[in-house]
């Protein structure tokens, strides 16, 4: 364990880490909630004649990557907006 | 030897030239144990199989969860939720009882940066070696050095991202979708995706994840109190601190047993000096302890300069490690741990969600007769097929005459088989007589609407029993509609 080398991150590197964490955690609790209760694989049968939807991990994958941008939109503004 | 005596005349100051070795000890020997079982619990799961199918398998695109031989639902994310909570009680009552125990020994952030730091080790060699190397200018072999251990993480870091697909996927079918360059553009986006982050986490950031992103290392000091456990180093016994040579009664020359060999500060996995007490940084990885130890025995002392203890203690007070808190704590787990498994014990193995048909809310038949179409999503989550049959619970108001219900089934008795652990789905229909001709008016119009003319609505209650079981029922309610009259 004596032999750390690990880059430094500078305070900006921090921050866009932390808000990404910090949104990546609240993302995944509002996947895991929305998909607990909303079935997506009525809407895949839906577009699967018209669009070239393979699976349903697509729709799973949309929604996390949705939830992820809003978290880090509003994790992101907070930090920004709280620097002195 | 004297106070006074020229440093590099004590025995620690000479050998802190020497580039520290690797420690060893009790708790490395822990940590390593408990990192090797975590890892093989990791990448082994995926690939147990049990009663034909993956025995730990999330898998999406059917909604199901397999745990070995429990199958869980959507309808059943209560359970997940409930386990969530136990997880986050365990980690309460661990903290208060021993601190940062989790952090030490059972946090994937320690566990793989512990695996990313011995790849390094074994391609660019300890600590001095990687200094030496990153100043030499670039070589062949400084460029293999590096290039291999990048390979080493790089592997590592896809395989991880591959695994944790494989809970989410079945993991043999992934495997060779991958090996065969077919894998849809989401799994390999995932595979690729958490590769990143094991590899930016455990190779990259390290020990910054948990001094500058870890929600729980700033939040576990609210669970301490000054009977918990901590790595403490006992400063009465410890100072004042100075080299002296190997053997020699610290009473003797006014020292404490403190050799102030900086060990405990080489081998901190987050840079700090546990001498100068209990800090944020700390994540209780206990090397320092080993480290201390070693130089106590080297120095004929007794162990425990720096260990496991309480703030109470060490200030000669009396501790309990029952407290209130560890009580309540510990209550509240094994009350909600006994819940769990009582409730999964009594989960019923079947469910029945009932739509009304979105088209048509009724129709009227040439009979006189108004139909109303349903479809059932029968569920069986049971692990062997069931044949379910569905019937309408008696009506309160069965007041045609007869005692029997004003709604009825066509057919009578509809059967449906449902395999194991899938959903089935069934239309059935349900007929009563017309308000005018049915002759009664104590209907309840719930769910009329005067002005859209749309109808009146009837509470009606469909149960699924298995034929095979009784006890295997499920109910479930819908609305009758009707025209108004
Ligand atoms: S501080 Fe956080 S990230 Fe670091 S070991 Fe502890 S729990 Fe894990
Ligand atoms: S002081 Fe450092 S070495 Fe000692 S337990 Fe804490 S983190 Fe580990």
């Amino acid at each position: 364990m004596d032999d750390r080398n690990t880059t430094e991150i500078g305070l900006t590197g921090r921050r866009t880490l932390t808000v990404l964490w910090c949104a990546f955690l609240a993302a995944s609790v509002a996947t895991m909630l929305f998909f607990a209760f909303v079935d997506p694989s009525p809407v895949v049968a839906l577009l699967r004649p018209t669009t070239a939807i393979p699976d349903p991990t697509m729709m799973y994958s949309l929604g996390f990557l949705f939830f992820f941008s809003v978290c880090a939109l509003a994790s992101g503004l907070t930090a920004w907006l709280l620097t002195p | 030897m004297t106070v006074g005596a020229p440093p590099e005349e004590s025995y620690y100051a000479a050998h802190q030239k020497v580039y520290p070795r690797e420690v060893r000890g009790v708790f490395t020997r822990l940590r390593i144990t408990a990192a090797w079982v975590l890892l093989g619990l990791f990448y082994g799961l995926p690939w147990l199989r049990w009663e034909g199918r993956q025995a730990i398998l999330f898998d999406l695109p059917a909604r199901q969860f397999h745990l070995f031989g429990l199958t869980l639902w959507p309808q059943d994310f209560v359970f997940l939720a409930w386990l969530l909570v136990i997880a986050a009680l365990s980690l309460f009552f661990f903290t208060a009882v021993a601190g940062r125990l989790w952090c030490g020994y059972a946090c994937p952030q320690t566990v793989w940066t512990e695996v990313f730091l011995w790849m390094e080790r074994v391609t660019e060699g300890d600590r001095s070696r990687r200094m030496k190397l990153d100043a030499a200018p670039w070589s062949i072999a400084k460029l293999g050095r590096k290039a291999l251990k990048q390979i080493l993480w790089i592997g590592f870091a896809l395989w991880t991202g591959f695994t944790f697909v494989g809970f989410f996927t079945p993991i043999t079918d992934l495997a060779s979708r991958l090996f065969a360059f077919s894998a849809s553009s989401w799994e390999t986006f995932w595979v690729l995706f958490y590769g990143f982050a094991t590899y930016g986490n455990a190779g990259f950031l390290r020990e910054q994840v948990c001094k500058y992103m870890c929600p729980y290392a700033r939040f576990q000091s609210a669970m301490f109190d000054r009977d918990t456990l901590i790595i403490t180093y006992d400063a009465a016994r410890g100072e004042p601190r100075g080299g002296r040579r190997k053997g020699v009664d610290p009473a003797s020359n006014g020292l404490g047993s403190c050799t102030d060999c900086t060990l405990c500060v080489q081998v901190c996995p987050t840079g700090i000096d546990i001498r100068q007490g209990l800090q944020y940084e700390c994540i209780a990885c206990a090397a320092c302890i080993d480290a201390c130890d070693s130089v106590m025995d080297h120095m004929g002392y007794p162990r425990g300069l720096i260990r496991y203890d309480t703030q109470h203690r060490l200030e000669h007070r009396s501790t309990r490690i029952l407290r209130p808190r560890v009580l309540v704590y510990g209550m509240l787990l094994a009350v909600l741990i006994g819940g769990f498994v009582v409730a999964l014990a009594l989960r019923k193995p079947v469910g029945l969600d009932v739509l009304h048909d979105r088209n048509t809310l009724y129709r009227n038949l040439p009979s006189g007769e108004i139909e109303n179409v349903y479809l059932l999503k029968i569920m069986n989550k049971d692990s062997r097929p069931h044949e379910f049959r569905v019937s309408l619970e008696p009506e309160e108001a069965a007041t045609d005459g007869e005692g029997s219900n004003r709604h009825r089934l066509d057919p009578e008795e509809p059967k449906f088989l449902v395999p194991a652990g899938e959903v089935f789905n069934a239309a059935v229909r349900v007929r009563r007589r017309a308000w005018n001709d049915a002759a009664d008016t104590d209907h309840e119009d719930s769910g009329a609407d005067a002005e859209t003319g749309l109808g009146a609505a009837d509470e009606i209650h469909f149960v699924i029993t298995a034929a095979d079981d009784p006890g295997l029922t499920a109910r479930a309610e819908s609305r009758f509609f009707a025209p108004r009259d």
